[in-house]
């Protein structure tokens, strides 16, 4: 049976890792292609208020605390998933990023774990309302790049 | 639906559970003794573990003879994975768009 409380995701890119350890932790670049305006450092510990600029999101305001940074191998954060402000106390996920050398470029690997907590329930939620946008631009991606895992 | 969708993964939260929930997607119904079976629980235990599992629709229970039988709700397990399935494919998004902001760049 599939593992429900945790998510996992594979791509492989073109470039040299180091290129793509600079797109993830750079904060100007990683806020281009995770669509947010991103405010602060990404160093661990930091808590990093981020301004949604994904179509449909513009405005909302959420925020990431950096777990790990260890250069050009993994990059973590933990979160309340979902859009509305949580409670206090809510449970978080936490966000891994791994990266690894592979023959012509970098395969990088997201970890999302946590999901027997509470938190999906919002989470499940604030999806339920944007299915149809995502299903609609999931189908324009997929048409576009066949989808790597 | 907030809550209910709480409910089925706060029930999913727990490696008991989780374990019943996969000896009954095997097939078979099956009573409380037989899932007592192989494990180190009391009756007591699995009893208070089906009640959280029935309480989230994710598994109901039959009356046979003297017996009471457990079975998957297979739609709401359904459910579970789709919610789980609509995050990764978000993650899949945002994959992409690094993978292409790198490619094309660079």
């Amino acid at each position: 049976m599939a593992d429900l409380s945790r998510i996992e995701r594979s791509v492989f890119i073109r470039a040299p890792r180091a290129r793509v350890w600079r797109a993830i932790t750079n904060v100007a670049e990683f806020s281009a292609w995770f669509r947010v305006v991103a405010e602060g450092e990404f160093a661990p510990g930091a808590r990093v208020r981020m301004t949604s600029t994904h179509p449909g999101c513009e405005g909302i305001v959420f925020f990431i605390e950096i777990a790990d940074v260890e250069p050009e191998r993994t990059f973590s954060w933990r979160w309340h998933p979902g859009a509305q402000q949580p409670p206090e106390d809510e449970p978080q996920t936490l966000v891994e990023f791994h990266l690894t050398e592979e023959d012509g470029g970098t395969r990088v690997t997201v970890i999302e774990s946590g999901f027997e907590q509470i938190s999906l329930a919002r989470r499940a939620a604030a999806f339920e309302d944007n299915t149809k946008g995502w299903e609609f631009q999931l189908n324009a991606l997929d048409g576009y790049v066949g989808r790597e895992v | 639906m907030k809550s209910s969708a709480a409910a089925l993964f706060a029930a999913l939260g727990d490696e008991t559970r989780l374990r019943i929930v996969v000896r009954l997607a095997e097939g078979a119904p099956l009573s409380i003794s037989r899932l007592v079976d192989g494990t180190t629980l009391t009756r007591q235990a699995i009893t208070k573990h089906l009640h959280v599992l029935e309480g989230a629709r994710l598994i109901r229970g039959a009356r046979q003879g003297r017996e009471r039988l457990w079975e998957l709700n297979p739609r709401r397990l359904a459910e579970a994975r789709r919610a789980l399935d609509r995050i990764a494919n978000e993650w899949d998004a945002r994959l992409l768009r690094l993978k292409e902001t790198l490619e094309e760049k660079d």
